[in-house]
């Protein structure tokens, strides 16, 4: 390639999405190091589910490395109705983006998986072991298998050609620039933008579900710190988990508390019973994480859900919704 | 929808088209199932032939790979499609090749399948293997296990591509209400296969491989221990399993395409079937240097047989010895 050594390029696929802008916030406050030029990109710089315009970024760009966030994904309801669609549109833009990659000498890919996509039938916590020990939750399963080939193809990279393509496994993420779609976006943002048209219309609180199922939420900058840090330091091509721990696991319903004191609402609040709750739970381990940084501090929940809730509120206008 | 019955083959369609029964054309690396099926039952079927096969070759067809994914397949002038070739590979070259023998399948696969709905096909019947289920599991295996731990490492890139069937026919049901669906062969053999030693199968490999040791009188190697165990298949039955599959198996969910367990048989013992029917008397051998693959595959054909409680296969030693007379009488020009 003629890069001299020490210059990194690093490209970021799905730039504008919530963990792309995360990235760019924690890259622009001070993470950036001397030599690396971050690239980031989004669907308006090229249509990743189209082999050519994927490889002409990509010559263009000339990256050394990839963080590729690049996905078709939505919430619960948009994902039952839709499986065909998630399983192809992130099936061609993770084949486009890794061979791409591959094709113009990219050092490392650091793909996104998500603990969505670990089996439906399984013994808790989760690890990285167990991403294909059986078939994942119906209800998203045409996203979740496209995923999951995103460490099949890794290991095949790497078998073939010795690449050192791998993924990282997100819980669930929240923060700023989230779509905040009640319809199809996820449950922390779709409660933050319910709880704010409940307090302008005055009216109940509906939180879909039973409010029981649990989950371990992951602040955005949080994420992106460790996006970073595997970018840099994480060598291994199996994916590894990044998460709270299990102790920092909460409920639906405890969720929602959260977002209504972080937005000081008072009116009252109804479950839906009716709608489908998703998996119960998806406890995952983070201890391989803890075995690399033992010391990571994740911003405590209330006070992510705090800055959140703000940035909705100042951002409401121009916010995914 | 699964459950309809399927209209009589010989029926026509909206447009005042017969139906035609488009199965992919074989080229240097098709499967050997996809050969046309006896004439006696195309003739019974009212099934016309749409593609010539004659001269077909795979520089007549793009690589699969080249350019991606693609959203549709080509129209042809005379209104057949061009489809890809299946890569498969014999246990040596997949575990070189896991990389590009996924990706490819898994372009072939999904330029088939949404060409086809993209053009109204009624029904797909694919083809996966019983290689693809999960390497830690009890046996016999069924339908319901395909997807219920990873496959055996040396192919893992084929097996999980093949598995990807299935999640697409049931995401374009869920979604499109379309019958896709797919059978599961176990190790199928027969005329037209490829006889490479290097990446074709066991039974043809150890034909041409006792053929050569009958020419040039040295002994046969038979690759791995001998030990592990098979049920094969005979190439023939399978087309006739399929066209019923393709007129009258309407679930989403595949069906396994095989002998039942009492038939599974040792490479040894297919290896001694093979010198029988080739009547070699020279020293067998076996090089345990040489990978053994998979242990055992043991599936269960309990849907087949709830379905076709009388179906009949072609006995092993016949099966065998009819393949070896084909490719003693078409040795020039026999893939290998």
């Amino acid at each position: 390639m003629g890069d001299p050594l020490g210059t990194r390029r690093i490209l970021v696929t799905g730039g504008s999405g919530l963990v792309g802008r995360a990235i760019q916030k924690v890259v622009e406050d001070g993470a950036r190091l001397p030599g690396e030029d971050w690239v980031f990109v989004s669907s308006k710089d090229a249509d990743l589910t189209d082999a050519a315009q994927t490889r002409a970024l990509f010559q263009q760009v000339q990256p050394t490395h990839v963080i590729h966030l690049a996905a078709m994904v939505g919430g619960l309801f948009r994902n039952i109705k839709y499986n065909l669609d998630f399983w192809r549109k992130n099936i061609h833009i993770n084949d486009n983006v890794l061979h791409s990659a591959f094709e113009v000498g990219v050092r490392k890919v650091v793909s996104c998986l998500s603990t969505c996509i670990f089996p439906d039938k399984t013994t808790y916590p989760i690890d990285e072991t167990m991403i294909h020990n059986g078939p994942p939750h119906s209800s998203n399963f045409g996203y979740s298998y496209a995923k999951r080939m995103i460490d099949v193809q890794n290991r095949a990279y790497f078998q073939q050609h010795g690449c050192t393509f791998t993924a990282v496994i997100p819980t669930n993420v929240f923060g700023p620039h989230d779509n905040f779609s009640i319809e199809d976006g996820h449950v922390l943002p779709g409660l933050i933008h319910k709880v704010h048209l409940a307090k302008s219309s005055g009216s109940a609180l509906t939180v879909w579900g039973t409010g029981r199922p649990r989950r371990q939420f992951i602040y955005s900058l949080d994420l992106a710190r460790l996006f970073i840090w595997a970018l840099r330091e994480y060598n291994e091509v199996e994916p590894i988990i990044l998460s709270v721990g299990e102790e920092d696991e909460v409920s639906v319903q405890e969720a929602a508390e959260a977002v209504v004191e972080a937005m000081d609402f008072h009116g009252e609040v109804t479950f839906d019973t009716t709608k489908s709750d998703g998996q119960f739970k998806k406890t995952a381990s983070n201890a391989k994480l803890r075995a690399y940084l033992p010391d990571f501090r994740f911003t405590p929940f209330k006070q992510a859900v705090k800055e959140t809730c703000a940035w909705f509120m100042d951002n409401y206008e121009q916010a995914r919704k």
